[in-house]
């Protein structure tokens, strides 16, 4: 699960040239950011990392927040020898990405990882909520609450990841 | 998926319902001993690895002439009922008493063998045939550890019976904290006040009656509890399912081995089983052993403290306790046999006003010293089926593990519980056979993790979705519904779809599994919470940025590492004919050896007793990605120092101490434990159930080189007349 120090470059570089393309954020509209993921190489049974650009805006009071940066996607497909219905296993940590303000300029944090288990499929719409709060303040009066939803590929063989794209959005569920 | 759609034809219907039928006598029979496993195997109804053989008119999932794919289990039949029409009852708490002169006859440190007249109608007795009152195993090794030292001061007795009315319910909290139950109206054993009552041997719980039982305790105060056997003498009389021995575990303590509820040490009905629990920090005798340290206290009844020996970094909160009986913990867990039991300490009291330095002040009340209930919580989850004729169900055939398909919370049918705009804490149990659940609030309002077992955490987590809660596991949470107006409503929500018991399949988003699409009942909505009211005394609660940090074992001396797989295709080479080995299609590998199915007389690993100067290292693994398995080890709390290798792999919430740990699919565990201050035999297995009882136990033993535990200890085989003994085996490198 170590993510290649060399790696981390052309990732950050795609990430800046994504938003160097005009990529805009705005309301709850979806970032269509490049997926300049890392896939890393990967075989059944051990964890691989990709890193997925992401953006997006959680409107909402008091303000709305952007936030932007890098999602880390772990998957692993644990393999079944006995009834051959495998397990794929994610891990998406959304720590990475940093929450502006719109109105403040204050800055955000994201608490996570999420942890999830999916039957082994060449893709997954992957949708989950996770907390934020300012920066110094993750705490239940203070916490609010996006969507992060992500387009998965994966190799069904590995559980690696082969794709992926994802941003973030409001939580606005029924009570 | 196990269950039938929500509108299946009436065809697929009937076949289901007559394959259900045509195997009850099967089921029967297996649950009371009369055929075994291999009976079954041989008939061709088991296949060798433990499933339900392919028949038409046996298994539900044989593909029909009506569809290609299996026809599944009929659902349980709601008769009308609504979901969120009934208030979830809280606990009832059970009585307190002072101890010496509660109990008679008055408990003794070595078993009472006084002797009885035996019923006929028990397994194995004729007429005239006597044995002793008490259950517990007799003589000097299954004495009550340090009985002199920690007389009980607190009595606790309760029976295990069968359905009755309950007219003796005490929430502990007024009616306005209950959404508006009269305690004084009789509650019979049922689901939902639409729903049949359940006939007498159909549910087996504690004292027979509803709502599940809330034992209480403080750290320092030794409790004795008593159990009564009260269930039916003839072993036939269980409507199909559970067995009428029993074994009672307090899952997590830290007590002698004599009162930890082993497997093989189970009464009968006509019994009863004295449980001596001390109530005292890990490190009792060998951390702050003058009892200076104020963190290692104790609510003194005054709002004071009382300090007491030991490692407060060590204090439990929220345990539970339930049936152990070897090879039927399953049955008889579902069938009732579930309670929980608060402890509370200096740290957390139960009082959320007391503001001493100590106490952080989690939301509870503020009426008692401590203890308060008003807006401490507890949250019993649990799956449970019914028949056509409403009684509750159960199939031993389903040896992944048994799903229902009906949620209940604190044995009520999806039910709603009221609430003021403040914060509450929930102590959540899953009490489930084999089903898993992710709980989210419907509208993904953010909740904060307090606890992971019965250990507050270091920090608290705010998360918008709990990670797995694993059965046995317990996720301590604090809601603010101070967010909320009053009239609003908000749910807590399954997202967690299971195709059968071997593991939990997908994980759905919110709005997924609010949409009810899904194919598995179990996800959804399972209590609404209304919002009725705003406090009347402003919430002081409080949930502190630093809870209970971990013990630092850094410099501890790792003594021993072991590695423990958890498998299919286990073998045994014991012989089952006296009922201390079991055969199944789970097991455990350790050592390099065979993969072995449960014997409660082999001894499977030696962990050195030690004075807090020593720790083992044990390895966890998943055998296969296609299930998971909530692993429980008994007595001590344990540290998860990795998962699949790396530390970054442990989330925030299972950083603090633990007792259930999810290996997850294919995954690998290391965790720290420690072995002190009482000895005997334990166990390790898989708390889903249903692979605990086929086979996936073993006993460890606490060896501290012959003194003062003997080594190894003779292992008990009850019968009615009264407990025999037999040489254990050690299993080579234990």
């Amino acid at each position: 699960m170590k993510i290649r120090g060399a790696l981390f470059k052309p990732v950050v570089l795609a990430l800046f040239a994504a938003i160097a393309g005009g990529t805009v954020w705005s309301g709850d509209a979806p970032a269509q950011v490049a997926p300049a993921q890392i896939v890393l190489p990967q075989i059944a049974g051990a964890w691989g990392t990709s890193l997925v650009p992401i953006a997006g805006t959680v409107s909402g009071k008091p303000e709305s927040v952007v936030f932007l940066g890098l999602a880390k996607v772990d998957s692993k497909l644990a393999p079944d020898p006995d009834f051959n219905r495998p397990s794929l296993l994610v891990t998406i940590d959304l720590t990475g990405l940093t929450g502006v303000g719109s109105s403040t300029r204050a800055k955000y944090v994201i608490s996570g990882p999420e942890l999830m288990q999916r039957s082994v499929a060449a893709s997954h719409l992957v949708e989950f909520t996770f907390p934020f709060a300012r920066s110094g303040a993750m705490n239940l009066g203070s916490a609010q609450s996006g969507v992060a939803s992500f387009a998965l590929g994966f190799d069904p063989n590995t559980g690696a990841v082969t794709s992926a794209s994802g941003n973030v959005t409001s939580a606005n569920p029924p009570r | 998926m196990i269950f039938l759609p929500k509108k299946p034809s009436k065809l697929r219907l009937r076949e289901a319902e007559n394959a259900r039928r045509n195997r009850l006598e099967i089921v029967k029979a297996r649950s009371i001993g009369q055929i075994t496993r291999r009976d079954l195997i041989k008939w061709g109804i088991f296949s060798g690895f433990g499933a339900l053989a392919w028949k038409n008119g046996l298994n539900p999932f044989v593909n029909s002439a009506f569809a290609s794919i299996p026809t599944g289990t009929p659902r349980s039949p709601l008769f009308g009922v609504q979901p969120f029409t009934q208030p979830m009852p809280r606990f009832d708490v059970l009585q307190r008493n002072p101890e010496p002169g509660f109990l008679n006859p008055a408990p003794t440190a070595e078993a009472n063998t006084t002797q009885q007249l035996l019923n006929a109608a028990l397994e194995g007795v004729r007429p005239g045939d006597t044995g002793p009152i008490e259950g517990r195993p007799p003589g000097p090794i299954w004495a009550h550890q340090r009985f002199a030292q920690f007389p009980p001061r607190i009595a606790i007795q309760v029976t295990q019976e069968g359905a009755r009315t309950n007219t003796t319910y005490n929430p502990g909290v007024a009616s306005n904290h209950n959404s508006g139950i009269n305690p004084a109206t009789p509650i019979p054993v049922r689901f939902h006040p639409g729903l049949p009552t359940q006939e007498l041997n159909s549910v087996w719980t504690f004292n027979g009656t509803v709502p599940p039982k809330l034992a209480t305790a403080r750290y320092g105060e030794p409790l004795l509890f008593r159990h009564h056997n009260k269930l039916p003498f003839n072993i036939a009389d269980n409507n199909g399912f559970g067995r009428h021995t029993i074994s009672t575990h307090e899952h997590n303590g830290h007590h002698g081995a004599e009162n930890d509820g082993f497997t093989g040490a189970f009464f009968f009905p006509g019994q009863f089983y004295d449980y001596h629990w001390p109530i005292v920090l890990a490190g009792h005798f060998s951390i702050n052993t003058a009892a200076t340290d104020i963190k290692a206290s104790s609510p003194n009844g005054s709002g004071g403290l009382t300090k007491v020996p030991g490692d407060w970094h060590e204090t439990m909160s929220t345990h539970w306790f339930h049936d152990h009986m070897f090879e039927h913990t399953a049955e008889n867990v579902y069938k009732g046999n579930a309670a929980m039991f608060n402890i509370y300490s200096g740290l957390d009291r139960g009082n959320e006003a007391i503001n001493d330095g100590v106490n952080l002040r989690l939301p509870s009340g503020t009426l008692k010293d401590f203890g308060n209930l008003e807006y401490d919580v507890n949250l019993m989850i649990a799956d449970k089926a019914w028949d056509n004729d409403g009684q509750l169900f159960f199939d031993i055939f389903d040896r992944d593990g048994f799903l229902g398909d009906a949620v209940t919370v604190n044995l009520a049918y999806k039910p709603f519980f009221e609430v003021e705009r403040r914060k509450y804490r929930f102590r959540i149990l899953n009490a489930s056979v084999a089903r898993f659940y992710k709980i989210a609030l419907s509208d993904a309002s953010p909740m904060i993790q307090i606890a992971n077992d019965g250990n507050l955490l270091p920090k608290p987590v705010v998360l918008t979705q709990l990670d797995e809660i694993g059965i046995a596991e317990r996720y301590d949470i604090v809601i603010d519904f101070s967010r909320y107006s009053i009239g609003q409503r908000v749910s807590m929500v399954n997202l967690l779809e299971h195709q059968d018991g071997r593991k939990p399949e997908d994980a759905l988003s919110l709005s997924e599994a609010l949409s009810g699409n899904s194919s598995d009942p179990g996800v959804g909505r399972f209590l609404e919470f209304r919002i009725v009211r705003n406090p009347a005394q402003p919430d002081v609660s409080q949930v502190p940025a630093v809870l209970i940090p971990n013990p630092d074992l850094s410099n501890v001396p790792v003594v021993r590492t072991r590695e423990f797989e958890f498998k299919r295709g286990a073998n045994q080479p014991l012989s089952l004919a006296d009922g201390t080995a079991s055969e199944g299609e789970w097991g455990l590998r350790t050592a390099g050896g065979d993969t072995l199915a449960a014997a409660y007389s082999r001894v499977t690993a030696q962990p050195s007793f030690g004075a807090s100067n020593k720790r083992e290292i044990w390895t966890l693994k998943n055998g296969g990605g296609g299930w998971d398995h909530p692993i429980h080890i008994h007595f001590e709390e344990g540290q998860i120092l990795s998962r699949d290798g790396s530390l970054n792999n442990v989330p925030a919430w299972e950083r603090g101490r633990k007792d259930v740990y999810r290996l997850r699919p294919g995954g690998e565990l290391k965790i720290t434990m420690q072995f002190r201050d009482w000895g005997g035999m334990f166990m390790q297995h898989c708390h889903n159930t249903t692979h605990e009882d086929h086979a996936m136990l073993m006993r460890w033993e606490i060896n501290d080189g012959g003194a003062p535990f003997l080594r190894p200890l003779p292992t008990p085989i009850p019968r009615p007349q009264g407990v025999t003994f037999k040489a254990p085996v050690v299993l080579k490198g234990a």
